[in-house]
């Protein structure tokens, strides 16, 4: 009788015995902590970095990488010797400087970032083989908007100058407008397809937006299922609605022009005979208004008339 | 006989001595009485003369310097505020930095020449900042160790406030000589022993601002006579090492860059005036 309670008393000290052997078991060693110095120490000097990076979430004792230390010292690395000497850009810490190498600036950031979702195109990433390295574009020390230097477009913009011109131009995306930004279309960390375009082709990315240009058709433009760079311009063209050309010189890129009214006439032509009224309103698309595919029955709606 | 060889001899070791001062009177400024020790010019060893220096502080190259005065203490916060009476040179860590004898902290470069320009115009002398030549044949003194008492590091205590065992006591984690000041944060200017020109906290208390222009490479630069380093860059050197550094920093040679609209608890000044 006295066993069965004894038991009964025991078990749970039993079991707090084991959970404890357990949790000692998987307790990882604790870092080596040689030559770090803490962030009170950095705050002294750099107070200012300090204050705008503890707003940011970098700066949360949840947020802690494989070189994890004390804030600064996680991407900075040991500053004992920093504070030993005097502190000075670069001595005895590491410095994210455009002269330091472009590989070891952003292998501070992939230490933490390398395996996210958003990264795992990076290794093939233009922008890494071009030797740009995350904090060209991302200041830590600052809580803005994904860390940007500044207002994304303005920020590509900085390096992509053609493209910036381009969007100035009378027909274009509207990128200055605000509504779209470059991230809406690419992916600057890398993605299978080119021009890191955020899909598998351009017109998967029109798309998009552009969903009534999809179809299905029961006519079909053969060029708007190919590719929509075929007759527009991405960022910007000085032709109304992107286009590369002008109507009809767009059209006759692929259209015969010496047959049907796209045929031009010559001065003879113009003043002899009946014709002359086919010189206005020449631009196709009054007629082919259905030009990205049509539905519409019979020969019209294979022409793209309605 | 013997009267004239003693005169003779000491004829001689005055000649060959490498740097002599107070062969002219010292200057006292009236209007802040900030002392100046005037420093006879000469040549001497510029850099990381015993090896023991970063990559910035070599090569080793003679340098010579003409006559100039240079203040026997640090600017305190007295004689600052002088000149910009709200001057707070704050606290650290609860430590007072602010009491009128001890050193002006927290002035920019751009602070510290304004200074020297407004002494400049109420005493009709010309001050100005120290140049990194200048400053290390002061701090020398004719030496051509580390530091002017020696390269034993562990007698610092003596000449200079540096991060030492009380400090160590507030910040365990900083590296500091194995010896007591008695002081974690700065001194009071002259609270330690001086070297042979009679300068006080040449080393140690707080880094003082010089003119020269900070570039890594400016040995290989410069002229033999009076050089300063003017070309481009956009941080200017500081020297001396102050009271929160440990060994490496507390060196003649040792030459740091910062930005001119940079202050800290540890960065001051001291002036110079020319002849």
């Amino acid at each position: 009788m006295y066993r069965k309670y004894l038991i009964l008393i025991l078990c749970p000290f039993a079991f707090l015995l084991l959970f404890a052997a357990i949790s000692i078991g998987d307790e990882k060693p604790p870092i080596e902590k040689k030559g770090y110095i803490g962030a009170d120490t950095c705050k002294g000097c750099h107070e200012i970095q300090y204050g705008t990076y503890s707003k940011t979430v970098h700066s949360k004792k949840s947020v802690r990488g494989p070189e994890s230390q004390d804030a600064c010292e996680t991407c900075h690395g040991p500053g004992a010797k920093h504070v030993e000497k005097g502190g000075g850009r670069g001595v005895d810490i590491f410095d994210f400087r455009k002269n330091v190498d472009v590989k070891d600036r952003s292998a501070k950031c992939l230490s933490c970032h390398e395996e996210t979702r958003q990264m795992a195109s990076w290794n093939m990433s233009k922008h890494r083989m071009k030797g740009v390295a995350c904090n060209d574009c991302h200041v830590v020390h600052s809580g803005g908007e994904k860390f940007l230097k500044s207002e994304e477009s303005e920020l590509c913009f900085g390096c992509h100058r053609d493209i910036k011109a381009q969007t100035y131009k009378q027909s274009h995306h509207p990128i200055k407008e605000g509504l779209i930004k470059c991230s809406s279309c690419h992916d600057v960390h890398g993605t299978f397809g080119s021009k890191q375009i955020k899909a598998d082709t351009v017109n998967e990315l029109c798309y998009t937006c552009h969903a009534d240009k999809r179809g299905p058709y029961m006519w079909e433009h053969p060029p708007v299922q190919e590719n929509c760079l075929t007759c527009h311009k991405a960022h910007g063209s000085n032709h109304y609605k992107l286009l590369n050309k002008r109507p009809p010189e767009l059209c006759q890129s692929c259209h015969d022009w010496t047959q049907h009214p796209s045929s031009p006439y010559t001065s003879f032509d113009i003043f002899s005979s009946g014709h002359s009224n086919r010189m206005v309103a020449r631009a196709c698309l009054n007629c082919h208004s259905q030009i990205h595919g049509s539905n519409g029955p019979s020969a019209r709606g294979l022409h793209f008339v309605r | 006989m013997i009267l004239r060889l003693v005169i003779i001899s000491f004829t001689m070791l005055l000649a060959i001595s490498p740097i002599s001062a107070n062969a002219v009177a010292n200057f006292i400024d009236p209007a802040t009485g900030m002392e100046f020790i005037y420093v006879k010019g000469g040549c001497y060893e510029m850099g990381d003369s015993t090896g023991d220096g970063d990559p910035n502080e070599r090569p080793v190259h003679e340098v010579c310097v003409s006559d100039f005065y240079i203040e026997k203490y640090e600017v305190t916060n007295a004689q600052f505020r002088k000149y910009r009476s709200g001057h707070n040179s704050g606290s650290y860590e609860g430590m007072t930095l602010n009491n009128d004898n001890q050193p002006a902290v927290f002035v920019s470069w751009e602070g510290a020449t304004a200074y020297a320009k407004w002494l400049s115009e109420n005493t009709g002398q010309k001050f100005r900042l120290p140049t990194e030549a200048e400053w290390e044949y002061a701090c020398r003194a004719g030496t051509k160790s580390s530091r002017f008492w020696g390269n034993n590091p562990d007698e610092a205590c003596e000449y200079a406030n540096v991060a030492d065992l009380t400090a160590k006591k507030h910040w365990p984690r900083w590296t500091t000589f194995a010896c007591n000041d008695k002081h974690a944060v700065s001194a009071p200017v002259g609270s330690y022993k001086p070297n042979s020109l009679g300068i006080y906290d040449m080393l140690g208390n707080v880094w003082e601002w010089t003119e020269d222009i900070y570039n890594s490479e400016a040995y290989l630069k410069l002229p033999k006579n009076n050089p300063v380093y003017e070309g481009a860059g956009e941080y200017r050197v500081m020297r001396g090492g102050g009271w929160s550094n440990g060994p490496m920093g507390i060196r003649c040679s040792h030459r740091v860059g910062l930005s001119t609209d940079f202050g800290h608890h540890a960065l001051g000044f001291r002036l110079v005036k020319i002849p």
